[in-house]
């Protein structure tokens, strides 16, 4: 395992959390997702919690993000989210 | 270190100008150029802007009053809270010259938020000792004291939501109007929109945002307020949208709306919200909404009256839909609309017809 993979896996976690956090906010429980689902299509966030992702996103890992990028390639997943992280 | 900003001469035969408006407040973040006030003389209106970079340390100006060209209109600082150095303040009022405020009294009015004529005086000036006694009157006509505690000072957001409910309260004339419709139709629309561009969040609210920038676009009685007697069209369509943060109420701007296609404006109002939620807006979307637009349906609610905007004559509320009925309702100004006038915008609003 390299290190880059072992960051991957920690980012990943981190984002899950998040996403699970804003969840159980919205009074969901019982959650079990993984991280290739679309979140907006499992319905597990509204609008309002996805933008507090994004924003939450933006500040944890210093990246700021442009508005046109708020899409579902590059922020419906927690993979996608990764994956969006590692190329910038 | 704080500097003043003047009131510009507009006109070479006007020795004085009337303030119309102040759209900043103290502890407000400015930027050069942004506009800050706007003055009137008999011929036109003027805007006012920020000379420098900084933030609001004091209006010191009252609100309607006619000032003199020259005179200090407002401080600008590097931080919030530096001193403002005290300089002549040249409020001149409508009541005769005898009667014109010192420098202190120009300041207490402002605080109090008073104009001059409201207030009783005793010398040849209207003077710091006559608006201390005015207030002290108006304290004691209270029906009761306040129970022993502590105050602070508002912050700004609670400041622009006294302004907003004192305008409402004071100066419009609301009525609210609202009508049920077919959620579904709006839904089917933001749901096609979404896939089409590939949008992570659902644009159904800046969807429904845009129809009114379109029809207050369309016409001019939405866009506009009373100023006085007359009737102000606003030359642009700037889109007031609530937006809740933690415990913080934003009616977060989208400035110029009106000259935006719907893609523009989606993904103007998108970063606008997300500046809202991290509470970094700047200064020029957060003053001089011309319309707005709020929903609450995020908590499930069904209705709600949202109180005016200064200086609007529309605020639309969205509200959450059962069993596929929505509910629209407008607050309006009547002095500008009529019910069937706010009801023909919701209605308006409430299909999403001539989206692209």
């Amino acid at each position: 395992v390299t290190e880059q993979t072992l960051n991957r896996a920690a980012v990943a976690r981190e984002i899950h959390e998040k996403v699970a956090e804003l969840a159980r906010a919205r009074g969901i429980r019982n959650l079990s997702f993984t991280d290739d689902e679309v979140i907006p299509e499992r319905n597990l966030l509204d609008s309002a919690a996805i933008m507090e992702l994004i924003v939450w996103y933006e500040e944890h890992f210093q990246v700021p993000i442009d508005q046109a990028d708020v899409t579902i390639e590059h922020f419906g997943t927690v993979n996608a989210m990764v994956d969006y992280l590692t190329r910038r | 270190m704080a500097t003043p900003l003047h009131t510009p001469r507009v006109n070479n035969n006007d020795d004085t100008v009337r303030l119309v408006r102040v759209m900043v407040t103290r502890g407000d973040a400015v930027r050069a150029g942004e506009i800050v006030a706007e003055v009137e003389t008999d011929k036109a209106n003027f805007t006012v802007e920020a000379e420098r970079d900084g933030y609001v340390l004091e209006v010191s100006q009252p609100v309607n009053e006619t000032i003199d060209v020259g005179s200090v209109l407002l401080w600008i600082g590097d931080t919030a809270d530096e001193p403002v150095e005290p300089a002549p303040v040249a409020a001149k009022t409508s009541r005769p010259e005898s009667a014109r405020p010192t420098l202190k009294a120009a300041q207490l009015l402002a605080k109090h938020r008073l104009s001059a004529a409201e207030v009783p005086f005793t010398g040849e000036r209207l003077t710091a000792e006559d608006v201390e006694a005015f207030m002290a009157g108006r304290a004691s006509a209270a029906p009761r004291g306040l129970t022993e505690g502590i105050a602070r000072a508002l912050t700004p957001e609670e400041r622009g939501m006294l302004r907003a409910v004192l305008w409402h309260r004071d100066e419009a004339v609301p009525g609210y109007v609202e009508l049920q419709y077919d959620a579904g139709g709006w839904d089917r629309a933001a749901a096609e929109y979404q896939k089409r561009e590939g949008l992570l969040l659902s644009p159904l609210l800046p969807l429904m945002a845009y129809r009114l920038v379109r029809l207050a676009a369309d016409n001019a009685r939405i866009n506009a307020t009373i100023d006085g007697d007359a009737l102000h069209v606003y030359s642009t369509v700037n889109l007031g949208f609530t937006v809740q943060s933690d415990r913080t109420l934003y009616l977060a701007v989208v400035p110029n709306a009106g000259a935006m296609s719907c893609r523009e404006f989606v993904a103007a109002l998108g970063e606008i919200q997300r500046n809202a939620i991290a509470h970094k807006l700047r200064s020029a979307n957060l003053t001089g909404a011309t319309a707005s637009f709020s929903s609450m349906a995020r908590w499930d609610v069904r209705r709600h009256v949202p109180v005016l905007p200064p200086h609007t004559s529309l605020i639309i509320a969205h509200a959450a839909a059962s069993n596929g009925v929505g509910t629209l309702g407008a607050t309006y100004d009547h002095r500008v609309l009529t019910g069937f006038d706010a009801l023909a915008a919701i209605r308006e609003v409430s299909t999403p017809e001539g989206l692209s």
